[in-house]
């Protein structure tokens, strides 16, 4: 059985109408369905659209947190009246490890934003001593778990290399500042992060924090708004993430474009900045600068302000990182001095 | 907009630059089978030009 998410759900403004969706029925695999490791299976949901707006082109159903459970990470919504409901099916593949899997799926508006509660598919694959006969381990199980403990050396078993985006989510009330912290679970890296909110939530700041990434806002909306905070999260490659920054002041109405350089031996794969939740500092430009992050912003308030960038610096990989634009491949890093 | 990683890398961060009259209220990945990173910006003027979304792309020899 699905439920709503337990983190703050409201309407999220539109044009003229708001956003919402609810959660009204499973329709196949209740929670804790027992599958065989790999198993390909269809979940699906009936859920309602609770907003005012009708869903049309462009709007979706994606993965935000937990297990993905196959190479799906998104379906579109079928056109869908404010008021009315929809079927939503999605097929997936249970893992081969043993365990009580879930992932989370949120609605996500055709401008990007998040909205409504997250609906989850949860999942058990049993262990040889519980599992019914024909659900017997194939032989991509992990070794570890097959191997009897007595046995050595042990090969470790070769894990695929993943990123995995992981999200916080707060809601903020009218004219008061919010914080969101997300930490990569596990042994998995930060190497980037990001933000979403509704356009009258000014995020003033982005950029790691310990294990994971923050974000600060202002919310200059006249009610509560959300603000999710997004941490991508680099697993199975060893190594290490560090930070790197750099802090400028800039002067009333001009611009400040702080640069920030990774330590050699490390390929930037993230960045972020920090400016003034008053809004003075227009954020026009936040990307990859050499091996390093730069940020740009002007200042249209009348007194001076420090602006700060932030660069995450991945070191102790074989890894090398391209950032490619969206008019195409704009250069290249490569680990090592 | 969006900016997409070729096949074989992973989009492990991102970023935006332009529009300098635009506020980037979104700025994140869209994992697994898009491999992309998402920028939505809300312009102000209704005359600027939109931001360029750019992605991290992380590879392995």
């Amino acid at each position: 059985m699905a439920q709503p998410s337990p983190t703050p759900v409201e309407d999220v403004e539109a044009e003229g109408c708001t956003l919402n969706a609810s959660f009204v029925a499973d329709i196949m695999i209740p929670d804790d369905t027992e599958m065989a490791p790999g198993a390909s299976f269809t979940k699906s949901w009936r859920i309602q659209n609770s907003g005012t707006c009708d869903w049309g082109p462009g709007f979706e159903l994606v993965f935000v947190l937990g297990v993905q459970m196959g190479s799906v990470c998104s379906i579109p919504l079928p056109e869908t009246v404010a008021g009315g409901t929809v079927d939503l099916a999605i097929d997936l593949q249970a893992p081969t490890a043993y365990g009580t899997h879930r992932g989370d799926w949120q609605m996500r508006s055709d401008e990007g934003r998040p909205f409504g509660s997250t609906f989850w598919v949860q999942i058990v694959v049993p262990s040889p001593a519980t599992a019914a006969p024909e659900a017997t381990p194939t032989l991509d199980v992990p070794i570890m778990t097959m191997l009897p403990p007595q046995t050595t050396p042990m090969i470790p078993p070769f894990l695929p290399v993943q990123v995995e985006q992981i999200y916080s989510q707060i809601s903020i009330g009218s004219g008061d500042i919010g914080q969101a912290t997300v930490e990569c679970p596990g042994s998995s890296l930060p190497v980037s992060g990001g933000y979403a909110a509704h356009p009258d939530v000014l995020v003033y700041s982005h950029s790691q924090h310990g294990d994971g990434w923050q974000a600060w806002a202002k919310n200059n909306a006249g009610v509560s708004k959300l603000l999710n905070v997004y941490a991508v999260c680099l697993s199975n490659t060893g190594g290490s993430v560090t930070e790197a920054h750099y802090s400028v002041t800039v002067e009333a109405g001009w611009h400040g474009t702080p640069e920030v350089t990774c330590p050699p031996g490390s390929v930037v794969t993230g960045g972020g900045w920090a400016s003034d939740h008053d809004g003075s500092l227009q954020v026009y430009g936040s990307r990859v600068s050499g091996n390093g992050w730069g940020a740009r912003a002007r200042n249209g308030g009348g007194e001076d302000k420090t602006f700060a960038v932030y660069a995450a610096c991945l070191s102790g990989t074989s890894g090398s990182t391209t950032e490619v634009g969206n008019g195409g491949s704009v250069g290249g890093h490569e680990t090592g001095a | 907009m969006i900016a997409t990683c070729p096949e074989g890398s992973l989009a492990v961060g991102g970023g935006f630059a332009g529009g300098t009259l635009a506020y980037v209220y979104n700025t994140s990945t869209k994992l697994f089978t898009g491999n992309e990173w998402n920028v939505f910006a809300q312009n102000s003027s209704g005359t600027d030009k939109p931001p360029n979304a750019y992605a991290i792309c992380l590879s392995f020899p």
